[in-house]
């Protein structure tokens, strides 16, 4: 093998799944005891814990400090010294008013990928979906939102029975999703952030077919500033941060009104500060009496946004923990019994 | 990304000059492309007129008008086609087609119907292209190459290979016709300019072109419906494509079913010249004004200094490779 003396590792893990990430890691510590230094930059807290010998903390492009990581007792502190101030501040407070069902979704089916999924989340609710990358979860969301054909069952708001060909009749009824992959799926990166968030309320912006730059850029306007979002709004979508294009997309669909709002890796690859104004945003569209559902493949998050937590595995809904039930091993456990054999996954289901 | 402001508050003169400077910085990055064609049609106009005595005449400039007008007519249309990141090969046989049923109509029912028919081909034309494309989901190369084939064959058939001739006179006179000094056809070419610049601009649709081109899975989950997008952009380019043939026609004096069998390779020049990105979603047609006005102008001026239309050709070929190289170093750099 090639001796070289530093490697420098930039979120490596970023798009890989745990378990291939486990073997990543397993590759940077044989790395380390045959002497080679690495420079390891992530946004998962736990793995530089795990992996690091000394960590430093950057944010708004400053050294704010470097530790041993022996020295660490908990992640919360690693993180407070990210964010600046306190972690009980990274996750706000959960909205307490939840109201009426919204949407309701009963025995959809798509084959191949995900069968008998039903579920229903209330105004003001934050329903969650944990599992495993590929469960299913993803194309279930699509699926509601018409992205997707599915082959079976029914989404239903408020008591009505929904027909759904497409996107275009989803965001009629009021439902929005944010996809996983903002570049691809959510932004056109070649227009203003301005006008990626009209894009899909560009009808409003102007009669007779027409649009009027004024009331686009008004509404980008106001939509930004109370997204905290930082940068020149005017400029092309490319060249702003993760952080900001993930709130160019937000903004999108909080422009159009949407009362269901389905969140798939909402936090994926953006900094801690923009997580936390993502959390603090998804609250307050709940407050509002929206009903949200975030797909996250980060458990911490979950369990500190949503008040509900369906976890799906091959393709399946195994398990439903509501607040005071939530925990770390329940929802692996389900997360993982679609990959069992049926005699180990039985008392998975029962736990 | 634009993290520094320079502090215009002041007001020292002697911050002025870096004010000047940060402006000049940021429009050459946001525009710098677009700058580009310009400054390089101004050079070529001093280079001929050093070269060439008749080159910087007002008859000679309406020259290029009459010449440029067909062309820029066709090319605004080709560029709402390529916005879409799509493409449109049978603007020529377009061009062709209605050339030869617009001569039949208007010997046999007058001007008004022959310019009525033109229009209702070229819409025709275009939403066979628009359905091949969003609804068969054929290749926009694949499918206009065809379609081409099917209009060339349908002129070559219609008027039996030979020119139609009995256009009224009235007709072709429009070709040299002024309207204050200005030939007839650059008015035209000027109007359908401006109706397309306003339609990229202001309306929904126009803007939902951009969104399809630059990236359509995101346009398409944002709501828009894309398949009629495109349907729009095709229509609309098969109607640009009449107006350059009416343009042509009424020049010849005559139904040709051989009309434009260059427009497909100028047209796509003068659009990609024009800053207007193959990938889609970017791009302006005044941009592509000066693209036609490039094209038109090299040839004009190679004209006056006697260089042969072979040559002309090879020129082209190397200027549209240069363009397309440009766009792919561009879009490599914005990492698409």
């Amino acid at each position: 093998m090639l001796q070289v003396p530093v490697i420098i590792m930039d979120e490596p893990t970023a798009a890989l799944s745990e378990r291939e990430a486990c073997g990543l890691l397993r590759i940077v510590r044989q790395l380390r005891s045959e002497g080679v230094a690495i420079l390891f930059v992530s946004h998962r807290l736990e793995e530089v814990r795990g992996i690091a010998d000394r960590i430093t903390v950057l944010r708004g492009g400053r050294r704010i400090e470097t530790l041993e990581a022996r020295a660490l007792t908990n992640t919360s502190e690693l993180i407070s010294l990210m964010v600046g101030r306190p972690i009980e501040e990274l996750f706000p407070p959960r909205n307490r008013t939840i109201g009426d069902v919204v949407l309701s979704v009963r025995g959809l089916r798509r084959d191949r990928f995900f069968s008998s999924v039903d579920f229903d989340v209330r105004a003001g609710e934050v329903l969650g979906f944990a599992g495993l990358v590929g469960a299913g979860r993803t194309e279930v969301m699509r699926a509601i939102f018409g992205a997707d054909v599915c082959n079976g069952g029914t989404v239903s708001k408020r008591g009505r029975q929904l027909s759904i060909r497409g996107p275009r009749d989803a965001i009629a009824a009021g439902i929005a999703y944010l996809p996983e992959d903002r570049k691809e799926h959510g932004l056109v990166l070649c227009l203003s952030g301005a006008e990626n968030v009209a894009l899909a309320s560009l009808g409003r912006y102007g009669a007779a077919g027409l649009v009027s730059w004024r009331r686009v850029s008004r509404a980008a306007r106001s939509v930004a500033s109370s997204l905290q979002f930082r940068g020149d709004i005017q400029a092309p979508a490319v060249n702003a941060s993760g952080g900001n294009q993930q709130k160019l997309v937000i903004g999108k669909w909080v422009l159009t009104g949407s009362d269901v709002l389905i969140f798939d890796e909402p936090t994926r690859g953006i900094d801690i500060g923009a997580k936390a104004e993502v959390y603090r945003l998804i609250h307050k569209l709940a407050a509002g009496g929206a009903a949200i559902v975030v797909v996250s493949s980060e458990l911490p998050e979950l369990l500190h946004i949503c008040h509900r937590i369906m976890v799906m595995s091959a393709g399946r809904v195994r398990d439903e923990l509501k607040e005071p039930e939530f925990s770390e091993q329940r929802i692996l456990a389900a997360a993982f019994a679609g990959h069992m054999t049926t005699e180990d996954a039985e008392p998975a289901r029962a736990g | 990304m634009a993290a520094e402001t320079a502090s215009v508050g002041s007001g020292r003169t002697a911050e002025a000059p870096d004010i000047a400077r940060h402006v000049l910085h940021s429009l050459a990055l946001r525009h710098g492309r677009e700058a580009i064609l310009p400054l390089v049609v101004v050079v070529m106009i001093a280079v001929f007129s050093l070269l060439s005595d008749v080159f910087l005449t007002v008859p000679n400039f309406r020259n290029v008008g009459v010449a440029a007008a067909a062309l820029a007519a066709v090319s605004f249309g080709q560029t709402f086609a390529i916005l879409t990141a799509g493409l449109d090969l049978s603007i020529g046989a377009a061009v062709a087609l209605v050339s030869v049923t617009s001569a039949l109509a208007m010997r046999r029912y007058g001007i008004p119907a022959g310019i009525g028919t033109a229009l209702a081909v070229g819409c025709l034309a275009g939403l066979v292209n628009g359905l091949v494309v969003a609804k068969l989901k054929v290749f926009p190369f694949i499918a206009t190459l065809a379609t081409m084939s099917i209009m060339s064959g349908l002129a070559l058939q219609l008027s039996a290979g030979v020119p139609v001739t009995g256009v009224p006179d009235s007709f072709s006179n429009l070709a040299y016709d002024r309207l204050f000094g200005i030939p007839m056809p650059v008015v035209i070419a000027l109007l359908v300019l401006v109706v397309a610049a306003l339609i990229l601009r202001y309306t929904r649709v126009g803007r939902h072109i951009y969104a399809v081109g630059g990236n359509e899975e995101a346009a398409r989950l944002s709501g828009i419906a894309i398949d009629r997008v495109k349907l729009f952009a095709y229509v609309l380019s098969g109607l640009c494509a009449a107006v350059g043939s009416l343009i042509l026609t009424a020049r010849v004096a005559s139904g040709q079913p051989s009309l434009g069998t260059s427009l497909p390779l100028e047209a796509v020049s003068a659009v990609v010249l024009g800053g207007v990105s193959l990938f889609g979603g970017r791009g302006s047609v005044i941009g592509v004004a000066f693209g036609v006005l490039f094209v038109s102008i090299l040839s004009n001026g190679l004209n006056l200094l006697n260089v042969s239309s072979y040559t002309q050709m090879m020129v082209i070929g190397v200027a549209l490779i240069v363009a397309v190289a440009v766009d792919q170093a561009f879009s490599g750099k914005r990492g698409k």
